[in-house]
């Protein structure tokens, strides 16, 4: 497992969101600690609303947690590490007015890269994730899929050794997410970057993943991570491989009764916030 | 008329429109907090419920908190800062006042060109309690009344008929759009020419005015009502009267509804301006007539009372729209 | 028979496929209820026929001081223009990026923006005199609001996630106002200087009117007190022409900036 050096060292992370006693206190992470090793893709699965943003936005420095460190690199996380990180968002992030070329150089023009270097990086990027011929579009002309493609290929042209991904494909269709998937897996088997992917497919998770780390229920801390022993890049062939069903049948032993537990919460919550309201 | 959509299962009567009808920009309401929000058609709206976050977090939260969802302050924190809003706006009021007091006692400021805010309360306490104002704000609401009606009549009931078809639609509605660029209140000389000096000329003018918000959005409304909408309710055999009562009729009310009170806030303007300009009678009129008197405290006077009751039927207007709304 | 039958058809469904034809027929039309009222129903007095204003459109611009007097109110409908939407941008963007301030100052602005300011346009002429400052003054602050309004609110409905976003790959805090605040802002802000034209276009008409020695104002009164319609309602359609033009060019520009909304 983890062989080399830890890429991120997450130590003893709470977080929670409000005082307590307000009406939005909200424990959105238990004690949670965890090590990603150089290269390495993890998965982190678990119920919706158990805290997994908040683990990667904590891990990205777009938060700071109530307690515990984080460490990338050998270095205390204090901000946004723009050199060392890249997000890809479940949300459509990509600028709306700009081209997605456009959208692409400007994550280097943030960071200082020079006009010539930004543009042979925008178009190898561009070729990596096939969408040389949509440069000149603008994000409201594209599918959800190439915008997410889009959004992939900014993060890429950032050359981080780190890659952040909040359910990049969450809001996509079952088939375009496993046509992403395969390429993703053959991307990324090239640049070896350290991952951390935030999926809510059980078939995701197991074909993408080195590890998967499975989250319990809110406040969420892992409760157990399952290693992936098998090469990248990842053949389509390995989706229905007895391997792959049989991973991903623990995985889903592991997930439903937290899933259960989530979901009597929120209603749970909501009875209560409606009482609350109608008081 | 236009297209071949035979076979759809929607009568063409109540077909909803593919036209690209964009309600006009509406200037924001007086209700209180209200937010506004641009829609795509570069049209805004006032009343959206919630103000956004702020742009750029506060300093001391930037490190932390800027998590991808809204950022929502802690409640006492919110508190604090709405009392330092109102403080800050108090301040601002007061400021005002005592700027305008020391020019007019203290700066030398001609007396004529600014009277003294004392001698305006005075003069404004006098207005209400003698009731001398009561002829002017009759002949205003009268005009404002007259003119409403008509415009609402005639603006919903044409902008109700054109919306049918979405031919009428792409054949009127550039026509509206266009007219109501044109600053109407140059034609006032011509309705001065037409209907006098009287209460026939502002009523007039201020029907027109008001006329073409409200047609405009009545189309806008009515046309925008999603297909999706009209073919679920004709699965379910609603008659005619039961997709114009349930369905078209709540899809198309909020967007009349702004129409309804742009129409209300222009009419009153333009009868107000119109009694400015040429006039015997009306609340424009009496402020005109002080300014010539050179009578400036009881002008200020009078300007503050005129505003105050515009910002009260707008306010009222606005409630009405937000209510409306609601339901 | 057959073939007139045939041509009737391809006209009608000719006339189908082109709103615009329709809409030109409706105004064709409206224009020969004009003429008709105007040469046998009414008093020639009070209208004239659209053929003898427009015929007659060279003798208005003929008219001594009328060139001047468009010239006039052009220059100052041009200077509050251009004052209100500078004034009006950099409001907006003090109120609109600064909390504390939007929160104080934004409410009084609605307020403002929704009193009707002729009221006092009695004082505008009082302190700014009866020339080119007072109906410049006016104008401005006519069309200031609108601006102020679209601009706070194109600053502040953007959504989170990309501002989160550029501060994720390292953007400085000008660099987010450059790169996304203001970009965001461009469609809007156009929406509002459109709307801050049709603002300023009746700020500086009602104060053209009320004053009425020079400009505009002065010719309208002058027509009408002579009862010459003709010439009153060419200068009058002239100038709503303009108000068309122009409101037409600035909604352009409007839709190029906010291509990127739909398509
Ligand atoms: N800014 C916030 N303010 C208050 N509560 C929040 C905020 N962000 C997230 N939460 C709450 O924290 C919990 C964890 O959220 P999140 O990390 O987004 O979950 P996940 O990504 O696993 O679905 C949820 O219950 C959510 O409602
Ligand atoms: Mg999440």
């Amino acid at each position: 497992m983890a062989t080399s050096e830890a890429a991120i060292k997450v130590r003893d992370v709470f977080h929670r969101f409000g005082a307590e006693g307000e009406q939005r206190f909200v424990r959105a992470l238990a004690d949670t600690s965890l090590d990603v090793a150089e290269g390495e893709l993890l998965c982190l699965i678990g119920p919706s609303g158990c805290g997994k943003s908040t683990l990667l936005n904590i891990i990205g420095g777009l938060m700071t947690p109530s307690s515990g460190d984080v460490e990338v690199r050998g270095q205390p996380v204090r901000g946004p590490l723009p050199r060392d990180i890249a997000f890809v968002f479940q949300e459509n992030s990509l600028f709306p007015w700009n081209t997605v070329l456009e959208n692409i150089e400007l994550g280097m023009t943030f960071q200082g890269v020079s006009k010539s270097e930004r543009a042979a990086r925008a178009a190898e990027v561009l070729a990596a994730v096939g969408l040389k011929e949509f440069a000149h579009h603008y994000p409201a002309q594209l599918s959800g899929g190439m915008r997410q493609r889009a959004a992939l290929a900014r993060a890429l042209s950032l050359k981080t050794p780190i890659l952040l991904m909040d359910e990049p494909f969450g809001a996509l269709d079952e088939q375009t997410r496993m046509i992403l998937g395969e390429d993703l897996s053959v991307l990324l088997a090239q640049s070896r970057k350290t991952i951390v992917f935030v999926t809510h497919s059980l078939g995701e998770a197991v074909f993408l993943a080195d590890r998967v780390a499975v989250f319990s229920a809110r406040p969420g801390s892992i409760k157990q991570v399952i290693a992936v022993d098998e090469p990248h890049p990842r053949r389509p062939e390995f989706a229905t491989s007895a391997k792959f069903t049989a991973l991903r049948n623990q995985l889903y032993r592991l997930l439903h009764d937290e899933i259960r537990k989530a979901v009597q919460q929120s209603s749970a919550a909501d009875t209560a916030r409606a009482g609350t309201e109608r008081a | 008329m236009a297209g071949n959509e035979a076979d759809s299962p929607v009568p063409p009567r109540f077909r909803a429109k593919q036209s690209h009808v964009a309600a006009p920009p509406s200037p924001p309401s007086c209700a209180e907090g209200s937010g506004v929000e641009v829609v795509p058609g570069g049209a805004f709206e006032a009343n959206s419920p919630a103000p956004p976050a702020p742009p750029f977090p506060k300093k001391k939260e930037r490190a932390g908190a800027a998590a991808p969802q809204a950022i929502a302050l802690p409640r006492k924190q919110v508190s604090v800062e709405r009392a330092a809003s109102r403080l800050i706006q108090a301040g601002f009021l007061v400021g005002l006042v005592a700027v305008w007091y020391l020019a007019s006692t203290r700066w030398g400021v001609n007396r004529l060109l600014l009277p003294n805010p004392l001698a305006v309360y005075d003069n404004l306490l006098d207005i209400l309690r003698s009731g001398e104002f009561i002829d002017d704000l009759e002949t205003t609401l009268e005009e404002l009344a007259a003119a409403f009606a008509l415009s609402a009549t005639g603006g919903i009931t044409l902008g109700y008929l054109i919306s049918r078809s979405p031919y009428w639609i792409a054949v009127f509605e550039p026509l509206f759009a266009a007219i109501y660029s044109i600053p109407i209140i140059l034609f006032l000389p011509l309705f001065v020419l037409f209907f006098g000096l009287g209460p026939a000329s502002k009523i007039a003018l201020g029907a027109a005015i008001s006329f073409f918000p409200i047609v405009i959005n009545t189309i806008a409304g009515f046309g925008h009502v999603d297909r999706l909408f009209v073919m679920a309710a004709r699965s379910m055999g609603a008659s005619d009267y039961h997709l114009f009562r349930h369905v078209l009729l709540p899809a198309a009310s909020p967007v009349i509804l702004t129409g309804l009170r742009m129409g209300f806030t222009t009419a009153l303007l333009s009868i107000i301006g119109s009694e400015t300009l040429a006039s015997l009678a009306g609340l424009g009129h009496r402020i005109v007539h002080l300014a010539e008197a050179m009578e400036m405290a009881r002008m200020f006077a009078y300007i503050v009372f005129v505003i105050a009751i515009a910002v009260t039927l707008n306010t009222i207007v606005s409630r009405l729209e937000a209510r409306g709304k609601r339901d | 028979m057959a073939m007139a039958a045939a041509r009737r058809r391809s006209l009608l469904h000719g006339l189908a496929r082109r709103p615009w034809l329709a809409r030109l027929l409706v105004i064709a039309a409206l224009l020969a209820l004009w003429e008709v009222a105007a040469r046998f129903l009414v008093d020639p007095l009070f209208l004239s026929p659209p053929s003898q204003v427009i015929m007659s459109l060279d003798k208005v611009f003929g008219t001594r001081g009328v060139p001047a007097a468009l010239q006039l109110t052009l220059f100052e409908l041009t200077v509050a223009f251009v004052l209100a939407v500078a004034i009006g941008l950099a409001l907006g963007l003090v109120i609109g990026l600064q909390p504390l301030i939007r929160r104080s100052f934004f409410p009084i602005v609605l307020l403002l923006y929704c009193m009707p300011q002729v009221t006092i346009l009695p004082l505008f002429i009082l302190f700014f005199g009866i020339g080119a400052a007072s109906k410049i003054a006016f104008g401005v602050t006519h069309g200031v609001f609108p601006v102020i309004v679209t601009v706070v609110a194109g600053v502040q409905n953007l959504k989170p996630i990309l501002l989160v976003s550029a501060r994720s790959m390292g953007a400085s805090r000008w660099q987010m106002f450059r790169y996304v605040i203001f970009p965001h802002m461009v469609p809007s802000f156009f929406a509002g200087m459109r709307l801050g034209m049709s603002g300023v276009l009746l700020g500086v008409l009602l104060a053209e009117l009320y004053v009425s020695v020079a400009g505009i104002g002065y010719f309208t009164t002058l027509f009408t007190q002579n009862f010459d319609p003709t010439k009153l309602l060419g200068l009058i359609g002239v100038l709503a022409a303009m108000a068309i033009v122009l409101n037409a060019v600035v909604r352009r520009a409007e839709n190029h900036f906010a291509r990127w909304r739909t398509e």
